[in-house]
């Protein structure tokens, strides 16, 4: 049967995912001496502290208020005192208060933490998803609540992402393998939550294990929820790209997949789900994939706020040759200035690099980056209008489209910045409007 | 309240942290790979080329391609640019003006000829990826404009014998003038196939051996640096036009001795697929293929000369802008595709 795939996207030379490293690496829990659990909310503004300097606070205790119902709660991902409240940089741009707790190694569980009894209704299980302070574990930490409040709107599809397609990066893949069932019952509950009709778990071809493990607790739910092998290809793990190979459908142009009818969610924000519904445990720390450049790439269970720093140092530190810290995958990661960084819901894993840092030189105009892109631009021509500053003609070439999944400067010969270009043209176009 | 217990002090890997903007991987291609590629690819035909046409081919090639390299070096360092000769486009032009040229072409002639091409075709509009024709035929443009006589004289394979340095540099051989195939097609009598497939022809010096040309062409394709979208909608085109309306009333023609006789698979090959001056897009490098090997069978057919592949190309570049303007694909989400969904969906 033919497996399902969109068109465009990265060329696959021998070895270009890069996971064997962590592949069958089963995430060991760590346990940091201090966090700095970060307010930062991906819409609006920073939660507020609920605790001060000197407070004792409990594993899974809230210590975070949401700013607005757009907003989500922040826990404690440790128990211990709160030494410190500062603001701490968190990529390498922005800043964001951080709650900085002394972990005491107990993980003294906090009362409030209570499995959920009540009748799975949907607006039941949205509550949950906010009280437990989920949001998008794929990287984009979209506030989950808020995505599966449909209203009224119809859903035809549930799509979990379990493409994992960034190099590297192996957590999915392993919650897939050793947690299937925790997957599925999230998927069970998201359904209700948006009133889909079904739910597909869309697994790229690369992770057969995964895919057999899912296709099993599909089996055993009873549900209409079922596994589906994609084609191994950068970025199947984009949203919309996700969305064209499993249903055939294309988001159109400036709106969301729930125009589609359809709506994406992360594995791990499911299996995230799943445990916050079973056992009332709000999503407090994660499995994080340290590869690449470092002397012992595995991955990791810590707990949010877990310093980046503390995690290179656990994984045995760089080797020689890695001068490049990532939070993320190389394909969309931020290359951190400083390693002080705390880990985020979103952050999947580290991956350390030698830095690439050949030359950029002219446009030959081979076109091997319009064979790339998946949105089906011409970055080529993007990357020049946006050099002469003509908006108007990156308007034209739909800049606005562009997902910043990287292809473009990853083919280019002539190792020119496309990607930054054209997703700061999209960036530009957008904020004129 | 500790302000710096990072403990980052002890570790010196977090002093020599890079940055830069993702991705932060890259193919392991380049611009002077590919046309190292191009150049490995041309190998074939100047090796043959010095097999059919004796030594003064290797000079010319030679002469060519340091013509080329030179006009580029001394261009970028009287204009103050970056000097990019080492990304080999330069050596690829050269070697292409000389093929495109008979070996009974004076040396000055393929240093001129090269010359024009690297400064005023693609330097003068830009450099490298801003020419806006093929810069070797553009350089053949210019010399069959100026000297017409000079770059004409076709000999067969094994008669070029040079018996002075001068008669080189002069460009007066004994070799006697030959027909080339597309002449001897016109009157009505082929060169067998076998001939014209392994190049024991007349003609330029690169343009004779198909076969050699092929060899070079696959291992282009091999390496990804060519797709075979406009060769193939070229050589076809030619093919079909040249059987329907070739031979002596319709449906007579022969495409196997008219897709091997001139300079179509040099030209199509290596000419028709240079990045610069052909459409990005699929459809696009389609009509270029197309639209040249129309020009090409009405100039053969129809025209005086009795070659067209030169002036097809160039005149399909010029327009090649234009195709691609209009063949620009359709973004994901937009068009015909979004909106059928956005009716069935209830339209929002």
């Amino acid at each position: 049967m033919l497996k399902r795939t969109f068109t465009g996207g990265m060329p696959h030379e021998h070895g270009w995912d890069r996971k064997t490293q962590t592949r069958d690496s089963k995430p060991i829990p760590f346990s940091p001496k201090r966090v700095a659990v970060s307010m930062f909310q991906m819409i609006g503004a920073e939660d507020t502290p609920l605790v001060k300097v000197g407070d004792t606070v409990r594993l899974g205790q809230r210590i975070g208020e949401p700013a607005g119902p757009m907003g989500v709660p922040v826990h404690a991902s440790v128990s211990g005192k709160v030494v410190a409240i500062e603001k701490r940089l968190m990529d390498n741009t922005s800043q964001a208060l951080c709650v900085v707790i002394e972990n005491d190694g107990q993980d003294l569980l906090d009362d409030s933490i209570r499995p959920f009894e009540g009748e799975r209704t949907p607006e039941a299980i949205i509550s949950v998803m906010r009280e437990a302070g989920l949001v998008g574990m794929g990287g984009a930490m979209f506030p989950t609540h808020i995505k599966f409040r449909t209203g009224d709107k119809p859903v035809d599809y549930l799509l979990l992402n379990g493409a994992e397609c960034e190099p590297f990066l192996t957590v999915d893949d392993q919650l897939m393998r050793n947690h299937p069932e925790r997957v599925v019952e999230g998927a069970a509950a998201m359904m209700t939550a948006c009133g889909a009709k079904q739910a597909l778990i869309c697994i790229e071809d690369n992770k057969p294990e995964a895919i057999r493990a899912i296709e099993a607790a599909c089996a055993k739910s009873g549900q209409p929820i079922s596994a589906m092998a994609m084609k191994t290809r950068y970025p199947q793990g984009g949203e919309r790209q996700l969305i064209q190979a499993a249903t055939g459908r294309e988001v159109p142009a400036g709106k969301l997949p729930l125009d589609a009818r359809v709506v994406v969610s992360n594995v791990g924000t499911a299996a995230a789900l799943a445990e916050a519904l079973e056992t009332g445990m709000p999503l407090l720390r994660r499995a994080i994939t340290v590869s690449g450049a470092v002397e012992k790439p595995q991955n990791v269970i810590a707990p949010l706020g877990t310093v980046v720093a503390d995690l290179l140092e656990f994984c045995g530190g760089l080797t020689q040759a890695g001068n490049k810290v990532l939070l993320g995958g190389p394909m969309t990661g931020c290359a951190l200035p400083s390693v002080d960084v705390p880990s985020l819901k979103g952050t999947t894993g580290i991956t350390v690099l030698t830095a690439d840092e050949s030359e950029e030189s002219a446009c030959i105009r081979c076109g091997a980056c319009v064979g790339a892109c998946p949105a089906y631009l011409m970055p080529f021509r993007i990357d020049e209008a946006f050099i002469n500053e003509r908006m108007d003609v990156c308007a034209s070439l739909k800049a606005t489209e562009c997902i910043h999944c990287g292809c473009c400067s990853y083919v280019c010969p002539a190792k020119r910045h496309l990607a930054e270009r054209v997703f700061q043209a999209r960036l530009k176009l957008r904020a004129m409007k | 309240m500790e302000k710096n217990h990072s403990k980052s002090g002890n570790r010196a890997w977090a002093a020599r942290l890079k940055t830069g903007t993702p991705p932060h991987i890259r193919r392991n291609v380049s611009t002077q790979q590919i046309m190292l590629d191009v150049a490995i690819a041309l190998v074939p035909a100047c090796a043959g080329a010095v097999y059919y046409f004796g030594i003064s081919a290797l000079l010319l090639i030679v002469v060519s391609v340091l013509s080329a390299v030179l006009s580029e070096y001394l261009w970028q360092k009287i204009a103050r640019q970056r000097v990019t000769v080492l990304d080999f486009s330069a050596v690829v032009t050269g070697i292409l003006l000389a093929l495109n040229v008979p070996a009974t072409a004076p040396l000055w002639t393929v240093a001129v000829g090269s010359a024009f091409a690297i400064l005023v075709v693609k330097q003068l509009f830009g450099g490298v990826g801003q020419n806006f024709i093929n810069p070797a035929l553009g350089g053949r443009a210019f010399l069959v404009l100026c000297w017409p006589a000079l770059v004409s004289r076709f000999v067969a394979p094994g008669s070029m014998t040079i018996t002075s340095v001068q008669s080189l540099l002069t460009g007066t051989v004994d070799a006697v003038s030959s027909a080339t195939p597309l002449a001897q097609i016109a009157q009505g009598q082929a060169p067998s196939y076998l001939n014209l497939f392994t190049g024991n022809i007349a003609g330029s010096m690169g343009e004779t051996s198909a076969m050699l040309i092929l060899l070079g062409a696959f291992y282009m394709f091999y390496r990804g640096v060519i797709r075979m979208h406009i060769p193939l909608a070229y050589i076809g085109t030619v093919a079909v036009l040249s059987w329907v309306f070739g031979g002596n009333g319709f449906l007579t023609g022969d495409p196997i001795a008219s897709i091997l006789s001139g300079g179509l698979m040099l030209g199509a090959f290596f000419m028709a697929t240079d990045y610069a001056t052909t459409p990005a897009t699929r459809a696009g490098q389609y009509i270029f293929g197309f639209g040249a090997g129309i020009l090409t069978s009405v100039i053969r057919l129809w025209g005086d000369y009795p070659e067209g592949v030169c002036y097809s190309i160039l005149i399909m570049n010029a327009v090649s802008p234009l195709i691609e303007r209009l063949t620009l694909p359709r973004v994901y989400g937009t068009g015909k595709k979004a909106q059928t969904l956005e009716i069935s969906m209830g339209g929002k």
